[in-house]
C-alpha cells in the first residue's frame, strides 16, 4: 500500500507543476505589467519603478517563481493591492465558509444520489425508474444557479420558508448558519446529485447483471445480501471516482451560488479581485483553490486503490 | 549464407535480379522492452518480370517483409536492393522506395482508401508531387481507372460506394498510377470473395503482361500462389525454408513443412491430400523460436541434430531449402 | 478471411457511416425532426436578431429612465423595465451581439489551442504525445471557472478577455478528444501509404489524417458551444463581461435577481432565453453526432 501512495504523491507533481507555473505566469504575462496594475493609473514612472523592485520584478523568471513558491509553501500570500490586507488572513477567513458550503452539496448529492440511484436500478423500468431519469435529467442541465434564483424565487420569497440571502457564521449559531445553507446547498448539490443517480444507478444495473450476482440468485441467497453485500460494494468503487470529479467542479460552480446567495466564501474574494487585476489575491485564491481539488482527487485515488485490491500495485 | 536467387533458383546464372534482399532482419520494438523479431536473416531475389510468391502462415514474417522493402518496418540488420540500389540506407525510405519504382497493394480495402475522398483523387494522389495541375491528375486516374476494368464515372464515386472487388481495383489503380517497376501485393486478394477474386487474379496477371512488371505476391492462399507464381519462397517463423522455381516447389517440396502447408489445401474432389510429413503440435511463437532449426518441434522427421543445429541453405533437387535431411524426403 | 469480414462490417471511419442503411436514417430523422427544425430556427432568428438589433430594439437600451423604473410588463414595455429604467427587451435583443460573438470568441480559441495539440499529439507520438498530454490531463484536473476567471483577471477584465479564458481552459478537452481520435486514424493504410508518394507530413495530417478524426472532435464542439453559452451568462451575472451600461443577457440576469424581492417574476426573461439558446445548441449538437453515428 505505501508503494501506491508515494506513487500517487509523484503522480500529482506534474500536476502541480503545471498549474502553479500556470498561475505564476499570468502575472508575467499580464498586458501593462503587474507593477503598474498594482500602482495605479496615477503613479509615476519612478513609483513603478520602486513597486517594481519592491514586488520582485527584476530577479530572474526562474529565481521569482521559487520565491513565489517558498512563500506560499509558508502560507504567505502577500497582501491586496486593493485593500491592503492580509491575503493569507483573509483566505483563513472564507475558505471554511465555501468549505462548509461544498461539503453540505456533497452530502445533499450523496444522500440523495446513492439511494435513488439504487432503488432506480432495483426497479429498473418502472415509472419510477423513469422519474428518477428524467429528473436527473432536469438536475443535469439546469445550471446549478439559475436554480438558485429559482429556489431563491419560490422557497424563499414565495413561501416564505427560508431565508433568501444572508450568512450566519457557524461560530454565532449553528442553527441559524445551517438555516442560511439549506437553499444554497440544495441548489449547488442538484447537478451533482444527478450525476451521482446516474452513476450509482448504472453501476449497481452493471454489478446486477453480472454472472457474479446471478449466480448467488440461483444459489437462494437472500435479496438483501446481495444488495447490501456484493452488489453495493462493488457499485460504491465506481461512485467514488465521480466524487472526486464532482468535487472540483463544486467547488468552481460555488462560486456562483455564493453570489446568488451573498455568502462570503473565497469565491466572491476571486471575482472582485478579477476587475482590480488584484494578482496576490487571485493567485492566492486560484492556489488554494487548485490545492484542494488536487488533494481531494489524491484521495479519491488513494481510496479507490484501497477499496480495489486489483488497483493496488 | 548463400541467397535463394528466385530467378535463378536452381543456382546458375539466369533472368536480371530487380529486387534483392540480403541477410534482412526486421525486429519491432528495437529499443523498448517488447522486441519482436518477425523475419531472421533472410535473403531473397526476384527477376525482372517474374512473381515470387512467399508463402507462409500468419506469424511466418512474410507481411514484415513486404513493409521493410516499402520501408515500413524497421531493418535491424541486413539490406534491400532495388535495381542494384540500396534502399535500407537510405534517409527516408519510403520515398526511395516510391522513387525507385516499388508499390504495394494492400489486403484490407476498407482502410486502404481515404473515405472521404472520390476515387479518382485517391488514385491521382501519388501523383501529387510531380504533376501540378489537378485536371491532368484526374485524367490519368480516370485512365488508370479504366485499365483495372472499372468505368470512368467510378472516378467520383467514393469508396463506400464500391464493392469490395471495385475497391480493390481502385486500390490496384492508385498503385499503377506512379508506373512501377515492382508491384508488392500482400495478401491482395485475401479479403475478397471467392468469386470476385478470380476475376481480380486475371486483371493482375493482364496488368503485368501489359505493364511488364514484377510481382512479389504475399499469400498464404495456395490456389493464387499456384495462379500466378513462377517462383515461390516459403518462410517459417521468420525464416526461409524453400524456395525455388514455383512448379518443382509446389509439384515435388522438399522441405517437411512446404509438404505440409501444400496438402492442407482441400482440393475439388474433397479429398484431404495426407501430407507424407503431418506436422505435430501447434505453430511456434516467432518472439521466442525454439532452438535449432525453427521447425523442429513440429517435424516428424527431426532427429537429434535438428534441436541443436540451425540447417543451412542449400541447394538440393534443383533448388534451396534449409533442412538437415532435405536429400532423404525425395527419392 | 475472417479479419477482413469484421473490418469490413467495422467503418473505418466516420464519415463511412453516413451511408448507414438508407431506412435506418429515415427512422432516427422522423424520431426528433420537428425538435431540430425548432432549434435550428431559433439559433438562426438569433442570429438575425443580433444582426437586426438596432432595428428590432423599441428603445435605446442604454437610455434610462429612472422615473420608470422596475416597472410591470405593459404595452409600452412588454417585458418591463430595469432598475434604471431602461427597456428589458431591448436589452436583451441588444444582448444577443456579445452573446453570440463571445460564444465565438470562446470556440475559435478552443479550437485554434485544442486542435492543433490534440493532432500533434497523436501524430507525433512518443515522448511529445507523452508530454502534452500530461500538460492537458493537468490542466483538466482543475476546476474551470476558478482558472477562467484567474486568466480573465490576467488578461483585463472584459468580454473578450473573459471568452478567451473560457477557450483556453476548453482547449485541453478538445486537444484529448482529437488525439484520441487521430490515434484511430493515423496507421490506416491510407495515411501510411502516402508516405511512400514522397509527400510530407503536413499533408498527411491536414488532408488524411485531421478531416477522418474530426468526427468526435466536432460533437465535442457543438457541445462545448452550448455550455459558453451557461458559462458566458454566468460571468456575466458575476459582472464580468461587457462593462455597463452595455446589455448582456447575464447582467440583465444580475440585475433582475437584485430586485427579485420586488419583482420576482423579472429573472424569468433572461433565465428562459439562456436556456432556450442551450437547449436548442444541444439539440443541434445531438443531431450532428447522429448525422455522424458517432456511438455516444
Amino acid at each position: 500500500m505505501t508503494s501506491t501512495v508515494v506513487k500517487r504523491l509523484l503522480a500529482i507533481i506534474p500536476t502541480v507543476v503545471v498549474a502553479t507555473l500556470l498561475v505564476f505566469s499570468l502575472a508575467q504575462i499580464t498586458p501593462g505589467g503587474a507593477a503598474e496594475a498594482a500602482a495605479g493609473p496615477t503613479a509615476s514612472p519612478a513609483q513603478i519603478a520602486a513597486l517594481k523592485a519592491q514586488m520582485g520584478l527584476n530577479d530572474p523568471l526562474p529565481v521569482q517563481y521559487g520565491k513565489w513558491l517558498w512563500s506560499l509553501a509558508h502560507l504567505q500570500f502577500g497582501q491586496s493591492v486593493i485593500n491592503r490586507q492580509d491575503v493569507g488572513a483573509e483566505i483563513m477567513q472564507r475558505l471554511p465558509v465555501t468549505i462548509e458550503l461544498t461539503l453540505l452539496a456533497l452530502l445533499v448529492a450523496l444522500t440523495v444520489g446513492i439511494p435513488l440511484g439504487i432503488l432506480s436500478a432495483a426497479r429498473r423500468q418502472t415509472r419510477f425508474d423513469a422519474a428518477v431519469r428524467g429528473g436527473s435529467g432536469l438536475g443535469l442541465a439546469i445550471p446549478e444557479w439559475l436554480l438558485a434564483m429559482l429556489a431563491v424565487d419560490v422557497f424563499a420569497l414565495q413561501l416564505g420558508w427560508l431565508p433568501p440571502t444572508g450568512f450566519t457564521p457557524l461560530t454565532d449559531s449553528i442553527g441559524a448558519n445551517l438555516q442560511g445553507m439549506i437553499l444554497p446547498a440544495l441548489a449547488l448539490g442538484s447537478g451533482a446529485a444527478a450525476i451521482v443517480t446516474r452513476q450509482t444507478r448504472g453501476a449497481m444495473i452493471e454489478v446486477l447483471d453480472s454472472p457474479f450476482v446471478r449466480t448467488a440468485w440461483a444459489l437462494g441467497i437472500p435479496r438483501r445480501e446481495i444488495y447490501f453485500r456484493f452488489a453495493l460494494k462493488n457499485a460504491l468503487i465506481s461512485v467514488i471516482t465521480v466524487v472526486g470529479l464532482i468535487a472540483g467542479a463544486l467547488l468552481g460552480v460555488a462560486i456562483l451560488i455564493e453570489r446568488v446567495f451573498v455568502i462570503p466564501g473565497m469565491g466572491s474574494m476571486l471575482v472582485d479581485g478579477v476587475g482590480q487585476k488584484d494578482f496576490p489575491v487571485m493567485q492566492g485564491v486560484t492556489v488554494v483553490f487548485v490545492a484542494i481539488v488536487i488533494l481531494i482527487n489524491l484521495a479519491v485515488d488513494l481510496s479507490y486503490a484501497a477499496l480495489d485490491p486489483r488497483i493496488r500495485r | 549464407m548463400p541467397s535463394a536467387r528466385a530467378g535463378s533458383l536452381d543456382g546458375s546464372a539466369g533472368a536480371t535480379t530487380l529486387l534483392e534482399i540480403r541477410g534482412l532482419t526486421v525486429t519491432y520494438g528495437l529499443n523498448t522492452r517488447h522486441r519482436v523479431r518477425a523475419v531472421s536473416d533472410v535473403s531473397l531475389q526476384v527477376g525482372v518480370g517474374r512473381t515470387l510468391a512467399l508463402i507462409g502462415e500468419s506469424g511466418s514474417g512474410k507481411s514484415s517483409i513486404a513493409r521493410a522493402i516499402c520501408g515500413l518496418a524497421p531493418v535491424e540488420a541486413g539490406s534491400i536492393w532495388m535495381d542494384g540500389h540500396e534502399l535500407t540506407t537510405a534517409t527516408d525510405r519510403p520515398v526511395a522506395a516510391g522513387e525507385r519504382g516499388i508499390q504495394i497493394v494492400f489486403q484490407d480495402p476498407v482502410s486502404a482508401l481515404d473515405p472521404r475522398w472520390p476515387t479518382w483523387r485517391s488514385v491521382a494522389e501519388p501523383l501529387q508531387r510531380h504533376v501540378d495541375s489537378a485536371e491532368e491528375r484526374r485524367e490519368r486516374a480516370l485512365v488508370l481507372l479504366e485499365r483495372v476494368g472499372l468505368d470512368r464515372s467510378f472516378g467520383d464515386r467514393h469508396p463506400h460506394q464500391l464493392s469490395g472487388g471495385q475497391r480493390q481495383r481502385v486500390t490496384i489503380a492508385r498503385a499503377l498510377a506512379p508506373a512501377p517497376r515492382l508491384v508488392i501485393l500482400d495478401e491482395a486478394v485475401s479479403a475478397l470473395d471467392v468469386s470476385v477474386r478470380n476475376e481480380i487474379l486475371v486483371l493482375l496477371d493482364d496488368l503485368k503482361k501489359q505493364g511488364g512488371l514484377t510481382y512479389l505476391l504475399i499469400s498464404h492462399d495456395m490456389g493464387a500462389v499456384a495462379q500466378m507464381a513462377t517462383d515461390v519462397a516459403v518462410m517459417y517463423l521468420g525464416r526461409v525454408v524453400e524456395a525455388g522455381e514455383a512448379a518443382r516447389v509446389i509439384k515435388e517440396p522438399v522441405h517437411p513443412y512446404t509438404d505440409a502447408l501444400l496438402a492442407a489445401v482441400p482440393t475439388v474432389s474433397g479429398d484431404v491430400i495426407d501430407p507424407a510429413f503431418r506436422p505435430r503440435g501447434e505453430i511456434g511463437d516467432t518472439a521466442h523460436p525454439p532452438p535449432g532449426c525453427r521447425y523442429h518441434p513440429r517435424c516428424p522427421l527431426a532427429i537429434e541434430r535438428c534441436a541443436t543445429e540451425e540447417p543451412a541453405m542449400r541447394t538440393v533437387h534443383a533448388r534451396l531449402t534449409a533442412c538437415h535431411r532435405a536429400e532423404e524426403t525425395r527419392p | 478471411m475472417a479479419q477482413a469480414i469484421e473490418d469490413q462490417s467495422r467503418p473505418a471511419s466516420a464519415w463511412e457511416v453516413t451511408a448507414a442503411p438508407a431506412d435506418e436514417r429515415r427512422r432516427g430523422r422522423r424520431r426528433g425532426r420537428i425538435g431540430l427544425y425548432l432549434a435550428l430556427g431559433f439559433v438562426v432568428a438569433l442570429t438575425l436578431i443580433a444582426v437586426l438589433a438596432p432595428i428590432l430594439a423599441p428603445y435605446d437600451p442604454i437610455k434610462q429612465d429612472l422615473g420608470n423604473a422596475i416597472a410591470s410588463a405593459s404595452a409600452q414595455h412588454p417585458l418591463g423595465t430595469d432598475e434604471f429604467g431602461r427597456d428589458v427587451l431591448s436589452r436583451l435583443i441588444w444582448g444577443t451581439r456579445p452573446a453570440l460573438l463571445g460564444v465565438l470568441v470562446a470556440i475559435v480559441t478552443a479550437c485554434a489551442i485544442g486542435l492543433p495539440w490534440g493532432l500533434i499529439a497523436g501524430y507525433a507520438g512518443g515522448t511529445v504525445d507523452l508530454v502534452l498530454m500530461r500538460i492537458a490531463d493537468a490542466l483538466l484536473v482543475l476546476p474551470g471557472l476558478v482558472i477562467a476567471l484567474a486568466i480573465t483577471t490576467a488578461l483585463g477584465a472584459n468580454l473578450t478577455n473573459a471568452m478567451l479564458a473560457v477557450g483556453i481552459v476548453f482547449s485541453p478537452i478538445l486537444a484529448r478528444v482529437l488525439r484520441s481520435g487521430v490515434l484511430t486514424v493515423r496507421d490506416r493504410e491510407y495515411v501510411v501509404v502516402t508516405r511512400m508518394y514522397g509527400l510530407p507530413a503536413r499533408h498527411r495530417m491536414l488532408f488524411h489524417v485531421l478531416p477522418n478524426a474530426m468526427a468526435p472532435a466536432l460533437i465535442q464542439i457543438t457541445l462545448l458551444t452550448g455550455i459558453t453559452f451557461l458559462v458566458q451568462a454566468a460571468l456575466g451575472f458575476l459582472g464580468i463581461g461587457v462593462s455597463p451600461p452595455s446589455p448582456s443577457w447575464g447582467d440583465s440576469l444580475s440585475a433582475a435577481y437584485k430586485f427579485i424581492i420586488v419583482d420576482p417574476a423579472a429573472v424569468l426573461a433572461p433565465g428562459i432565453v439562456i436556456v432556450l439558446t442551450v437547449l436548442a445548441v444541444y439539440r443541434i449538437g445531438d443531431a450532428v453526432r447522429d448525422r455522424l453515428e458517432i456511438p455516444a
